[in-house]
């Protein structure tokens, strides 16, 4: 954040492509153990459904705490790095 | 997750499934029926085409087989009186713990589920009930042969045998040694003649013009076998036999109103198994026995011979040979030990009971009979613990399925995995009778 006569600039980062990729990756794979989570339900595999279970959950938590450790600590911005609305409270955090 | 499964193996398979996912594999995808005149493709798209069975067959060796070496009808052959006697022994031990209905999957309702399942395969034989030779018309004869091209006959015939029943058909371009030299007492031949015809205790004729055999498939109940071994679990075979009765007699009829001979058959006449892998409908496994790429190994095949001109189908590859050299599954649990623990196919046999002349597992075929007097049941142990009978209910099997096919690296780990989530286990066959059944217990939920 800069100060330029008596206005405030936020330079807010954009999210870089790999990282929305990494998202719908994320999401596809949740998608993926739930179905099967769901199917080996139906299949009657007992063992199946809760190793299914236990992998969603554990997915669903640690893309989760992935998350909101990028929130918290999202890194610098490179000098000249363009930027978006999105990002601002990272920069906020930087000064603080 | 078992200790087995190594995290390398577990990434690895997670890419794979991924790629495959992206490439949009789906339960059931096949490819879309074509115009009335092409064929109609039930294979899922990572099923191959080739020009050979992928088992060879060694010409100079293989020939036709007499049914009566076959362990079920020549035990006695193979074993000393002794051994005989004591396994009879052990079967009637059996019979009266089963009499008592106290074994879970032999009890008094599920031994009479099995012995019903019988009953219309009790009616048949070769040449014999639904499976007579004889023309069944039912308006008229004599019939004007049906014209039509050799795709559209080839397509007509597999809607019709889905019709009465079969979960898939294909056709091959009979191979007579496929036919067996002597099956129910009688010497089989193939004769210049118009019509099949017996002449009982002596000998049974195929005319020459019977150049087709059409391979059917019937699919068996996966709950069931997931019971295996118990009589719950040998009442989907029994029901299968009869199903294959009903759907190969009605199948000879229709070709038979088209104006062709037709000459329908289940077990007798020739070993289905080759039939079918002829047909395009799926390969050999380490079993020694048949596996569809769709149904796996918990089907039942029957087959018919015509003269109907059609389109044949080739045989097919989606990576089952490679598969069961990494995985053993089946040798491993086989309660007899009778399965194969080689590496690789062969065409060694085990015993007079094995046709030779064709590269296989060949399985001990009399401790797998033992085993079947012992338990008083048909066993199946092969059948419910091989990966590739599953209830398709999620889209992660097809999944599985297509990495097999097309990349056989991930063998051992899908091999593995299937383990570690538990699949393969027998189940408690009391529950079986509070499931909710769909159509011959096939599809239940």
């Amino acid at each position: 954040m800069g100060k330029e006569a008596g206005f405030s600039i936020l330079r807010v980062r954009k999210r870089p492509w790999y990282v929305w990729l990494l998202r719908v990756a994320w999401v596809l794979w949740l998608l993926i153990w739930l179905e099967f989570a769901i199917g080996s339900r139906q299949e009657l595999e007992q063992q199946a459904f809760t190793t299914a279970v236990k992998v969603l959950i554990v997915s669903v938590f640690l893309g989760l705490a992935l998350y909101s450790w990028k929130l918290r600590y999202p890194g610098k911005m490179a000098e000249g790095e363009e930027s978006t609305s999105r990002n601002f409270r990272a920069e906020i955090n930087d000064k603080k | 997750m078992s200790d087995d499964l190594k995290r390398r193996d577990f990434l690895a398979g997670c890419v794979g499934a991924g790629g495959l996912a992206a490439a949009g594999v789906f339960p059931g995808a096949a490819l879309p029926s074509m115009g009335e005149d092409e064929f109609v493709s039930t294979r899922p798209w990572w099923v191959r085409q080739v020009d050979e069975p992928v088992l060879a067959i060694d010409p100079d060796v293989y020939a036709s087989y007499d049914q009566h070496k076959n362990v079920l009808s020549a035990y006695r052959d193979y074993v000393s009186e002794e051994r005989a006697r004591e396994v009879a022994e052990l079967n009637e031990a059996m019979k009266r713990d089963v009499e008592a209905g106290n074994l879970p999957g032999y009890r008094r309702e599920d031994q009479a589920l099995m012995l019903a399942g019988w009953t219309l395969r009790g009616t048949g034989n070769m040449n014999r009930g639904l499976r007579s030779w004889a023309q069944q018309r039912r308006r008229g004869d004599p019939v004007v042969p049906w014209e039509a091209s050799p795709e559209k006959a080839a397509n007509v015939v597999k809607k019709a045998a889905r019709f009465f029943g079969s979960a898939d058909a294909g056709i091959a371009l009979l191979d007579r040694r496929h036919v067996f030299s002597r099956s129910y007492g009688v010497d089989i031949h193939f004769e210049d003649v118009e019509e099949p015809y017996e002449i009982e205790n002596e000998k049974a004729v195929i005319p020459e013009k019977v150049k087709y055999a059409i391979a059917v498939v019937v699919r068996m109940s996966p709950d069931m076998a997931s019971l295996a071994p118990s009589q719950l679990c040998d009442a989907t075979s029994s029901l299968g036999y009869s199903r294959l009765e009903f759907t190969v007699g009605h199948l000879g009829a229709f070709i038979r109103n088209l104006g062709y001979t037709a000459i329908p058959s289940v077990n007798g006449l020739g070993s289905s198994i080759p039939f079918a892998v002829d047909a395009g409908l799926g390969e050999v496994g380490r079993t020694n026995r048949f596996i569809s790429p769709i149904y796996g190994p918990a089907v039942q095949l029957g087959k018919v011979l015509t003269d109907m001109p059609m389109a044949v189908d080739k045989p097919i590859h989606f990576g089952l040979k490679e598969f069961c050299i990494a995985c053993g599954r089946c040798a491993e649990s086989c309660p007899a030990k009778s399965l194969s623990f080689d590496d690789e196919p062969s065409f060694e046999i085990r015993g007079e009971w094995n046709n030779p002349g064709h590269q296989t597992w060949y399985e001990d075929g009399v401790s797998c009979f033992e085993f079947w007097e012992q338990s008083n049941s048909y066993c199946s142990t092969c059948i419910m613990v091989c990966p590739w009978a599953k209830k398709d209910k999620t889209v992660l099997h097809e999944i599985v399925k297509a990495s097999s096919a097309k990349m056989p690296i991930l063998d051992r780990f899908l091999a593995s995995m299937d383990e570690s989530f538990g699949y393969g286990r027998q189940k408690d066959p009391d529950r079986w009778w509070d499931l909710d059944l769909l159509e011959h217990g096939i599809d239940s939920m």
